[in-house]
């Protein structure tokens, strides 16, 4: 088991690697020169090539790669060209931000999706099930900006519940949580029916109700368990892609996020940065999915077999 | 059953539609609690649409809003006279004979944020740190050296006379700093500032806010507000939001598209007025095909400006002929250009060689400001047979190809001038010297108009400056090296009853003046 979980962890540095080589290599062949960028259209043509060269962007590109990784590895992910930072200083600065973003919406989704799920499974065909096919229907189709918009002006606006801007205490994630939760909840409230419908009809519920096992206790211990499987992933891929920050989400409810810092890195031209933030999402993406591979183990004993004998 | 379910989900859906109608409501009572909170409030918020990268206006290329509380500078605009200056942390000065020295007198007792006194020598210190450093060229490139003389008089010395010299300590990249802290932690001043302004930094929350505190022992006296906090808000429609629910008080050029809505509601205030800042057409004017001087012209005739602000404007903004802002020193009353006539503008293309019209590409930034009179542009040129393809690109590719390597032939943007002087908007621009990625990348080389230029930067008679700027604006429309087309303009959204707002073109915005 902790050899699987060793491996895993290993198998991402390639990865990492790749990612970092795509990225400076994007990054540095698009047109755009930061060192125009940061001093900005009055500066002497002189003073601009200078910078170029203390930044060492005149150097050979895999030389300039070269060093990057070896900083890299030390922990020196370099300094911001345009805020002078340290970059883990500055992404890890955002990241906190989304990490609450992001887990305030899985919890959302989570404890409303997986329920009305299983609730229009059961109850198919019914009034309940109508409605819960509408309204995932409905928060898929809703854009983030929108919905984010239409929620301040009625919580914040019209009843004023909830602050519309900021993100200084708990009650400032309401709102963006909400937000970020709908395409998931949407998606969960689906996946959690349809495999629970798939299991409900297998025979080993049938079983279950002719040796008089209780509605519930089928519900919760033979059926969603079973259909636990696919739910949990769907569930960490879209933890995953939250954790990436969203920059529509964090614009329109003013909350300093890292999908913000990414795309504003990337106008700058702030090579380090977007780097740096790229392979930390890129990290945590992969870390989530090692998450849900050891979940199954718990969940599944057909899983947590073959490593218990291998 | 499958019936009954579908009169539910249109029962939903209609609550829904009603849910969402009854929030398109634009005002409300509730803020009226807000309200009564408000009178009392010792603090403001005003929405920067982006953080800042650095709070150390030696190495910051933009003009921020809190740079001007946290610093001071040796003089400031007049209000009531654009291009004249009022005594600030110099109490008075004078300019040599040949106009190629200016002495300042330092006020006594002002105080910096960290205790000290501020001497002859903070101010010789800055001048020259602001001398050498590459982000603040277009302020300081008329300027030698800066030194100390005695114990409250500071000399500058200046390259070669220079009639704008003043308002050049008005701005920004001139601003007074500590020298001993600037001097024991140069990278760190960006985030620990140390000025003499009104207002102390008191946190800095990267991304999200920076908070300013009131200094008690500042020479004006301590400032009314206590704090001044600037929250950043990259949605504009979120911003106005926060601004009518009351979390913010102030917000800067909100979208164009609120204006109606904003100046209807009774619970802001809103200012305007024109922006220190011309956009045009401009061609490189050495390669390609509009080094063809007809082609420019043909343009020049061709764009109807009325149209342009209507259509991308929403009808407000100013026309403009000349390439100087009206009322800036040196502008040539009644200039005017070439009229909008698509018939002359056709048989210029004829003239020009190409009766059967041509393609272009017309490269512009990637914001909403170009974008929209670049295609409205497009339209226009249509008419006379210019076939123009648009090519949108970020900011840091259209610098890279416009302003370093002038790899354009035709592009709209603009000439944003500080300070309020015809010299600003005219010698980077035009000069010749100023080609191959320093200003002018019109790559307009035109020796008379270089003489003009030199004479209109060096005279100290403001009668004589206002006929050789009429001659130089008199040059570019005849050889049409760009088409001057409109002012923007500075908006500010406030809370009602914030008191003392003013707005400038250069939007130099004091929160020393503000009270509730």
């Amino acid at each position: 088991m902790l050899r699987y979980v060793f491996k895993r962890l290993l198998m991402m540095i390639p990865v990492i690697i790749g990612i970092s080589f795509l990225l400076f290599a994007v990054m540095n062949l698009t047109p755009g020169d930061p060192a125009r960028l940061i001093l900005g259209e009055h500066a002497l043509q002189s003073d601009v090539d200078k910078l170029r060269e203390e930044m060492g962007l005149n150097e050979n590109f895999f030389v300039r790669y070269g060093n990057y990784l070896k900083d890299a590895v030390r922990g020196n992910f370099g300094e911001s060209y345009m805020l002078g930072l340290p970059v883990s200083e500055v992404v890890l600065s955002r990241f906190p931000t989304t990490l609450k973003l992001a887990t305030g919406a899985m919890i959302i989704a989570v404890l409303i999706g997986i329920p009305v799920g299983i609730i229009s499974a059961v109850k198919q065909y019914t009034i309940i099930d109508a409605l819960s096919l509408f309204s995932s229907l409905l928060l898929t189709s809703m854009p983030g900006f929108w919905l984010g918009l239409m929620l301040i002006l009625l919580f914040a606006l019209k009843l004023d519940l909830l602050p519309a801007i900021g993100s200084d205490s708990w009650v400032n994630y309401i709102m963006p949580s909400i937000t970020l939760a709908a395409a998931t909840l949407a998606i969960l409230i689906r996946m959690t029916r349809s495999t629970m419908l798939e299991v409900i009809r297998q025979d080993y519920i049938r079983t279950a109700k002719a040796k008089g096992a209780e509605g519930k206790r089928i519900i919760f211990k033979h059926a969603l368990r079973n259909a636990l499987l696919p739910i949990i992933t769907v569930i960490g891929i879209n933890f995953g892609i939250q954790l990436g920050g969203s920059v529509i989400i964090e614009n329109v409810f003013a909350i300093p996020g890292i999908g913000s810092l990414m795309i504003d890195s990337v106008k700058m031209k702030d090579a380090p940065v977007v780097l740096a933030s790229v392979m930390l999402v890129a990290l945590l993406g992969g870390l989530v999915n090692l998450a849900v591979d050891i979940m199954y183990i718990f969940i599944d004993p057909r899983i947590k077999s073959q490593y218990v004998k291998g | 059953m499958k019936r009954k379910s579908l009169i539910t989900v249109l029962c939903f859906l209609m609550s829904i539609t009603i849910l969402m109608t009854g929030c398109a409501g634009q005002k409300t009572e509730t803020s009226a609690p807000a309200q009564v909170e408000a009178v009392k409030k010792d603090n403001v918020t005003v929405v920067e649409k982006s953080d800042l990268a650095t709070l150390d206006p030696m190495s910051a290329t933009d003009r921020r809003i809190p740079i001007y509380q946290l610093y001071d500078t040796l003089v400031r605009d007049d209000e009531n006279k654009a291009g004249e200056v009022i005594p600030w942390l110099a109490e008075s000065w004078e300019i040599s004979g040949d106009g190629k020295e200016v002495v300042f007198t330092i006020r006594d007792g002002v105080k910096f944020h960290n205790g000290d006194t501020l001497t002859a020598e903070d101010v010789a210190f800055s001048i020259n740190t602001s001398i050498a450093s590459p982000y603040t060229q277009q302020m300081t490139s008329s300027m030698e050296s800066a030194e100390v003389v005695d114990k409250n008089k500071v000399k500058v010395k200046l390259k070669y006379a220079y009639g704008p010299i003043l308002g050049c300590f008005t701005c920004p990249e001139t601003s007074i700093l500590n020298k001993k802290a600037y001097e024991a932690d140069k990278e760190g001043f960006s985030r620990n500032p140390v000025g003499t302004g009104a207002y102390r930094l008191k946190e800095w929350v990267k991304g999200d806010k920076i908070v300013l505190e009131a200094f008690p022992d500042y020479f004006k006296g301590k400032a009314a507000i206590n704090t001044v906090t600037y929250k950043v808000i990259g949605d504009a429609s979120t911003a106005l939001v926060a601004l009518e629910k009351g979390e913010v008080d102030v917000v800067v050029n909100p979208d164009q598209s609120a204006r109606a809505s904003i100046i209807a509601n009774k619970d802001l205030a809103f200012y305007e007025c024109d922006a220190n800042a011309i956009q045009l057409v401009s061609f490189n004017n050495s390669k390609g095909v509009f080094s063809n001087k007809k082609l420019r012209e043909a343009v020049s005739y061709a764009i109807d400006k009325e149209a342009i602000i209507m259509g991308a404007k929403e009808g407000v903004a100013t026309s403009v002929d000349a390439p100087i802002l009206p009322n800036y020193a040196g502008y040539p009353d009644n200039f005017k250009g070439n009229p909008y006539d698509v018939e002359k503008a056709k048989q210029l293309v004829a003239e020009a060689g190409y009766p059967n019209g041509l393609k272009v590409k017309m490269k512009t930034i990637d914001s909403e400001i170009y974008i929209k009179p670049t295609e409205i542009i497009q339209e226009q040129l249509r008419k006379i047979g210019i076939d123009v393809e648009i090519e949108i690109m970020a900011r840091g590719k259209w610098m890279e190809d416009v302003v370093t390597n002038a790899d354009y032939d035709i592009t709209f943007w603009a000439i944003v001038a500080p300070v309020s002087d015809a010299d600003f908007c005219m010698y980077s621009q035009f000069h010749s010297s100023k080609t191959g990625g320093n200003g002018n990348f019109a790559e307009c080389k035109i020796p008379e108009l270089d003489e003009l230029l030199e004479q209109g930067r060096q005279s100290q008679d403001p009668k004589e400056r206002v006929e050789i700027y009429r001659k130089a604006c008199n040059i570019i429309k005849e050889e049409s090296v760009l088409v001057p087309i409109l002012l923007g303009k500075r908006q500010y959204a406030t809370n009602k009853d914030l008191l003392g707002v003013k707005i400038n073109p250069a939007m130099k915005m004091y929160s020393h003046d503000w009270s509730w």
